[in-house]
């Protein structure tokens, strides 16, 4: 048995464990669930308007998730088999950007492109899409490819590679191989991807209300009902909004445990021809639609709005006092919430990977929750249960972001911290190093990539949330919720044009740290 | 069909060069091992021939046929994987069929097949399980089963005994040889073991670096490697440098040494000697002496590491002279059993010539 920290004995960890664990229940996890108190009170109805802009979600979500599969396990493969593929690292970057660009901002981005854009380029008055369930499914799909494509990509390199050059040894063509080999090994890959990505286009706030027009989602009537204050059909919605994302958790892990692929048939003759004859047509169709429907969508206002980057404009912005508290508002709330969570996530993750009180897989799944809860409804609870409290506006908003943005620091550093083989630990300890000694020598320098990968994932959530952040905040708003904001108002001037490239150049700069750092490590 | 010719085979990996001019042909029923120690290049070799990569040069022939170009699938070759490779998420009933099922055949016949080969290697009652249920042994027969149901007759094994321990490895062993011959297999097989080689090959292959180093039948690859790095790698050998007198003598340490092959070099000469050739024996020739510095009881034999002014010569007998540490012994070297390779010709780094 091997005893990593030297768990035998209560020391100091276990008490900073603990105490970690105290706050992350009752200010990380319960704020986000309170709305579920919701669920047992007599005024739980679900009116007809809810119930429409429910089917509605549910349908956009479905739709989204099935061209995100069809197109993004192409591009998974290709990016998990061709290591050696020029400009693959451009690929790979471009490829996450709608993960870290705010998705206001993402918003704001797909609308300029799919109306203005595309309608000017085609000669129409009124643009090529106008708001509506259209561009609310091309932004959806925009902003929730990077998970689909990640999530099979990382599936697809976990299989070992002989046994699919085993299957060809055999006699099987690609195009067999991968039916009958490759996808039963990353289905559940697949699975979890498509829950992502469906969850997150079933609770995406900021940016669908930015696109919709007068079409309701469920997280938008959500903002609308609060707007209203009719908070019972705001609470009413979130809980079953939370009650779908749970079930679909739950689907996720017995889905992907006992859903086979049909691989008993082969059609030889007629698979051969299909791995050679449209691989070329093929390879060339999901790119033209990954350049068209993804990347230029997203850096469409990047690239057509570059006129607004020149000294007058920077200094009209430096004097716009309103965008420029904003963004400082949304860099300190997120240097805030960065710093706090990585002081929690540690003691967590030790706790997390070490299944210290037994409470690991539960402290796991908590976290696992958070991400799935609807942000709108996520807002609505946060402001719901912290209201009962009279706590200044700014710190709200810091706690509320503290409860979104945790499980996204915790995750990666409790997947490190998983990873450490426990016999480094256990060897540090026989040459003579107490636990704190082994964690800054042995343990910290292993899981700095998964702490770097944190914190740049929580520092960029924050700076980029709209949704929940714009339930919780009255007077201080952060950047997307002031863009959302003026946006609806018609109120985007050249200062919030060029607020949003500032804000596109940020991320872009972090998920290049962020990858750089993953070559290297790649490279170790 | 099978005969196999590989003709100037050269693959690098990034600025790695990790086949260099790779040629040999391997003959219709001729079961071929390729030695070498690990990283030398032996499975990039046997995936090359296998179309599992990409040459940068060279040609493949199967049978005359130049099948470089071919893809994987259309070589009709059975690959033994070094782990076996076994679909973890199939049956090994479906795992033994799975050649069949990839080319169409309908069930029944594919039931048959399975039904066949489960029953060659003894694992009939375990058609129903996954691979994970099976011990090291038995998973070693599934995928033998799996490669047997291709019906090929040209079989590349990847280090196929490597895993298990050594008693299943010696069974299984013998039984392969049985096999390739009762099914006229033509097999080229890969492994680091300079034993399992000696057993089973008509002919081996010792690849050092990248580079064919020697290529010869079994008993020659032992008794007259071509190369030093062959007396050494295959089996093992002490090496003395020494100076050749004439054509069946050479000076070692001022000491004169006959040797019954024709030497055929000048100057300094690389001397090579098996340790269960040399003889506790004094000749009037041939003859060293040295002080027991350790004595290893092995079973079989008892090793021996003999001080011979201060480097050690190693001595392997099966006669068990009771001798201990401390001992002053005499060394015979027969004429016989002495080697000579050109000294430019070293073994390796790590060899201690003395």
């Amino acid at each position: 048995m091997v005893s990593g920290l030297g768990l035998k004995r209560w020391g100091k960890t276990q008490i900073i464990c603990l105490i970690a664990l105290l706050f992350f229940i009752f200010v990380i996890f319960l704020p986000p669930v309170y709305v579920l108190s919701y669920a047992f009170k007599s005024s739980f109805v679900l009116n007809e308007s809810s119930k429409i802009a429910l089917f509605n979600s549910l349908l956009i979500g479905g739709v989204v998730t099935i061209f995100d599969l069809l197109l993004g396990l192409p591009v998974a493969w290709v990016l998990a088999k061709r290591k050696h593929m020029h400009f693959r690292f451009l690929i790979d970057t471009l490829i996450d950007m709608p993960l870290v660009v705010p998705t206001s901002i993402l918003g704001l981005s797909v609308f300029y492109f799919w109306n203005d854009g595309m309608g000017s380029l085609l000669g129409l008055e009124g643009g090529l899409i106008s708001k509506g369930p259209l561009l609310i499914t091309l932004l959806h799909f925009v902003f929730t490819f990077p998970y689909v494509v990640r999530s099979i990509e990382a599936a697809i390199l976990q299989i070992d590679a002989t046994h699919e050059q085993a299957a060809t040894m055999l006699g099987a063509s690609p195009l067999t191989v991968f039916r009958t080999i490759s996808l039963p090994l990353f289905k559940a890959g697949l699975i979890s991807g498509a829950i992502l990505a469906y969850t997150r286009s079933l609770s995406e706030t900021g940016a669908t209300m930015m696109v919709s027009g007068f079409y309701s989602t469920a997280p938008t009537i959500v903002v609308d009902y609060k707007t209203a204050g009719d908070i019972h059909s705001a609470a009413a919605i979130s809980v079953v909004l939370i009650g779908i994302a749970v079930i679909l958790l739950v689907l996720t892990k017995l889905l992907s445990a006992s859903f086979r692929v049909p691989m008993s048939t082969v059609w030889p003759s007629e698979e051969r021809m299909l791995s050679r004859k449209y691989v070329k047509a093929r390879d060339i169709l999901v790119s033209l639609l990954v350049f068209l429907v993804i990347l230029l969508p997203t850096f469409y206002i990047v690239l057509s709005r570059l006129d607004v980057v020149k000294p007058e404009t920077i200094l009209a912005l430096a004097g716009d006092s309103m965008i420029l508290e904003s963004i400082f508002v949304s860099f300190v709330v997120g240097l805030i919430v960065t710093a706090v969570n990585l002081m929690l996530a540690i003691p967590l993750g030790i706790l997390i990977s070490k299944n210290m009180f037994k409470l690991g897989n539960l402290v796991d799944t908590m976290g696992d929750v958070i991400l799935l809860v609807p942000t709108s409804a996520l807002g609505l609870s946060l402001s719901l249960f912290w209201k009962n409290f009279s706590l200044n506006e700014f710190l709200v908003l810091v706690l509320a972001h503290l409860s979104f943005t945790f499980p996204l620091m915790v995750k990666p550093i409790a997947a490190s911290l998983t990873g450490v083989d426990p016999h480094l630990e256990d060897a540090a300890r026989t040459l003579g190093a107490n636990s704190r000694k082994v964690f800054r020598t042995i343990v910290y320098p292993l899981i700095k990539p998964g702490i770097l990968a944190g914190l740049i994932m929580t520092f960029m959530r924050s700076l980029s949330e709209t949704g929940a952040t714009m339930s919780v905040s009255g007077k201080i708003k952060t950047i997307p919720v002031l863009l959302v904001e003026l946006f609806n108002k018609g109120g985007m001037d050249d200062n919030a044009v060029l607020a949003c490239i500032t804000l596109f150049a940020v991320s872009f700069a972090f998920i290049l740290a962020l990858k750089k750092q993953e070559v290297n490590n790649a490279q170790h | 069909m099978p005969n196999i010719e590989v003709r100037g085979l050269c693959k690098s990996f990034g600025s790695h060069r990790v086949l260099k001019d790779v040629s040999f042909t391997v003959k219709n029923r001729e079961y071929v091992v390729v030695l070498g120690s690990s990283g030398c290049g032996k499975t990039t070799l046997l995936k090359c021939i296998a179309g599992l990569y990409d040459v940068d040069s060279g040609s493949v022939f199967f049978d005359g046929v130049d099948y470089t170009d071919k893809r994987p699938e259309e070589r009709n070759l059975g690959f033994f994987f070094q782990h076996y490779a076994l679909f973890s998420h199939m049956t090994v009933r479906e795992n033994v069929g799975y050649s069949l099922t990839a080319r169409g055949l309908d069930k029944r016949e594919i039931d048959k097949i399975v039904d066949e080969n489960l029953s060659i290697v003894g694992l009939s009652s375990w058609s129903g399980n996954y691979p994970r249920e099976l011990s090291g042994g038995m998973q070693q027969r599934a995928a033998l089963a799996r490669v047997l149901a291709t019906k090929s007759k040209l079989l590349l094994l990847d280090e196929p005994l490597n895993a298990l321990d050594s008693k299943i490895a010696s069974i299984l062993r013998s039984e392969l040889k049985t096999l390739s011959k009762k099914f006229g297999w033509t097999v080229i097989h890969v492994t680091p073991n300079q034993e399992e080689a000696l057993e089973l090959a008509d002919r081996i292959i010792l690849i050092k670096d990248g580079v064919v180093e020697q290529v010869q039948s079994d008993v020659d690859s032992y008794l007259k490697p071509k190369t030093s790095y062959g007396a050494y790698f295959i089996g093992e050998s002490n090496f003395l440098k020494a100076a050749v007198v004439d054509a069946h003598s050479v000076k070692y340490n001022g000491l004169m040494f006959s040797v019954s092959r024709d030497i055929g070099l000048e100057g300094d000469v690389l001397l090579a000697a098996r340790p269960e050739k040399i003889l506790f024996e004094r000749h009037e020739r041939n003859t060293l002496e040295g002080v027991i510095e350790a004595v290893h009881f092995l079973g079989k034999t008892t090793r021996y590491d003999i001080n011979y002014k201060g480097k050690l010569v190693y001595v392997e007998t099966s006669k068990h002279p009771k001798l201990k540490v401390g001992d002053s012994v005499e060394l015979y070297f027969p004429p016989d059993d002495i080697m000579v390779y050109p000294l430019s010709q070293m073994p390796g780094d790590e060899v201690t010539v003395i």
